[in-house]
């Protein structure tokens, strides 16, 4: 019986360690005109972006990789490969739709991982889903709060024009993306660079660094 | 998938190696081998192909330098059967420490004979001579395959000189590596082969 209490009594620890190291979703107070929008930082139209991937496992394990991203109108293509040119993994998404795996190679071959990445790849090169509302955190600092069913995305302009993001699912923080050294292709904001922490005791970190940003012909 | 990707990514730097000095009639003695080369990677989804440049070189009896350039400089030394990966981050060589060398030691015996050009005596392709200029590598163990279909090896028309290595990986998806500037038999400095 004390073993089990014991056994509970850790769990509920670990559970309250972990959500501990989440950050909890803040208030905000509406901006006074509620006619203001959103900067819009994603891309538009078609693109092809390569960036050179470092990543590190909060499990241990870490490496580098190159990844392409191709936005094609509402689907979305992305694959990892190794710096040699070998595909780790390839896979194309489209709103709405199953996530279509045509390349996965061990240990990149799991459901968990091809959702996890796609996800990542749209929270990063998509406009969130959800109702936009501009406000100020208890901080003073502008934010855009787009709070969709179980999600909120709250992006934070940076005075150099780049951008902070926080998700959260059920109030509590799932990733921070931050974006460095924007410069403005056309009508999109480029970050030079993205950090992208995800939490929790599967989380990981990515580093981005961009290597290319092509703007396709709108047939592609 | 760290001992598969590091044996096949050592096969296929060797294959290089041995094929960059095969010659149509007979194997060339290899003592060096120095070329640069283009990378082009074709992917289905891909609008464009990713294109790597960087050079290569080899000294017998195992001394590897195989660098890229772009679009990501990141250099691959091996020397004695020791294999290092290094990438470079804001300026700097950092070691890629999620690189396995275990399996060096399971490919590296091999060296000696892929470099005579002896590709039938492969314990990992099997070996087929489409044509004058054309040899065809398929992977004998299931796992390879499921990363490699096939490797094509086109033969230069100068003796002893490798054009380019085709990798599939499946439909639709092939890289391509074309060499050129090769230079055979040309002493390189040990320290080449080492992070300075």
């Amino acid at each position: 019986m004390i073993g089990r209490n014991l056994f509970f009594l850790l769990l509920f620890l670990l559970a309250s360690c972990s959500l501990a190291d989440r950050e909890m979703l803040p208030d905000i107070t509406p901006a006074d005109k509620p006619a203001q929008h959103c900067p819009d930082y994603f891309p538009a139209g078609s693109w092809q972006f390569v960036h050179a991937i470092t990543f590190h496992m909060a499990a241990g394990g870490e490496g580098t990789a190159l990844g392409v991203v191709v936005l094609d109108r509402k689907e979305i293509r992305c694959a990892l490969m190794t710096v040699e040119g070998l595909t780790l993994f390839e896979a194309r998404s489209t709103e709405g739709r199953p996530v279509q795996v045509s390349r996965a190679v061990p240990p990149f071959d799991t459901e968990e991982f091809a959702a996890g990445l796609m996800g990542d790849v749209r929270t990063i090169f998509q406009k969130p889903q959800g109702e936009a509302e501009d406000g100020r955190l208890a901080g003073g600092a502008p934010v855009c709060r787009f709070t969709a069913v179980g999600r909120v995305t709250d992006i934070l302009p940076q005075q150099d024009g780049c951008w902070t993001m926080h998700t959260y699912s059920d109030g509590i923080g799932v990733r921070t993306i931050r974006a460095r050294s924007c410069k403005r292709m056309g009508t999109a904001v480029v970050p030079e660079d993205i950090d992208l922490v995800s939490s929790g005791q599967a989380g990981y970190t990515l580093h981005m660094h961009l290597i290319s940003a092509e703007k396709l012909p709108a047939a592609n | 998938m760290g001992r598969l990707y590091s044996c096949l990514l050592v096969c296929l730097i060797l294959l290089s190696a041995s094929v960059l000095a095969w010659s149509a009639e007979k194997p060339v003695r290899l003592r060096s081998v120095q070329a640069d080369f283009t990378q082009e990677t074709h992917l289905k989804i891909l609008s464009r192909p990713l294109v790597s440049r960087g050079i290569f070189a080899f000294q017998a009896p195992q001394s590897l330098r195989w660098e890229y350039s772009s679009p990501l400089h990141s250099i691959l030394f091996m020397q004695n059967g020791r294999m290092e990966k290094f990438i470079e981050k804001d300026g700097r060589f950092e070691q890629d420490k999620g690189m396995g060398a275990g399996s060096m030691q399971f490919i590296l015996p091999e060296i000696s004979s892929w470099l005579e050009g002896r590709f039938a005596d492969n314990p990992v392709f099997t070996t087929v001579r489409r044509d004058a200029r054309t040899i065809v590598l398929t992977p004998k163990e299931p796992g390879l395959q499921a990363v490699i279909s096939s490797i094509e090896l086109h033969l230069g028309q100068q003796e002893g000189v490798m054009d380019s290595v085709t990798i599939f990986e499946g439909p639709d998806a092939f890289t391509r590596l074309t060499f050129s500037n090769t230079v055979l038999n040309r002493e390189i400095p040990e320290n080449f082969f080492r992070m300075q």
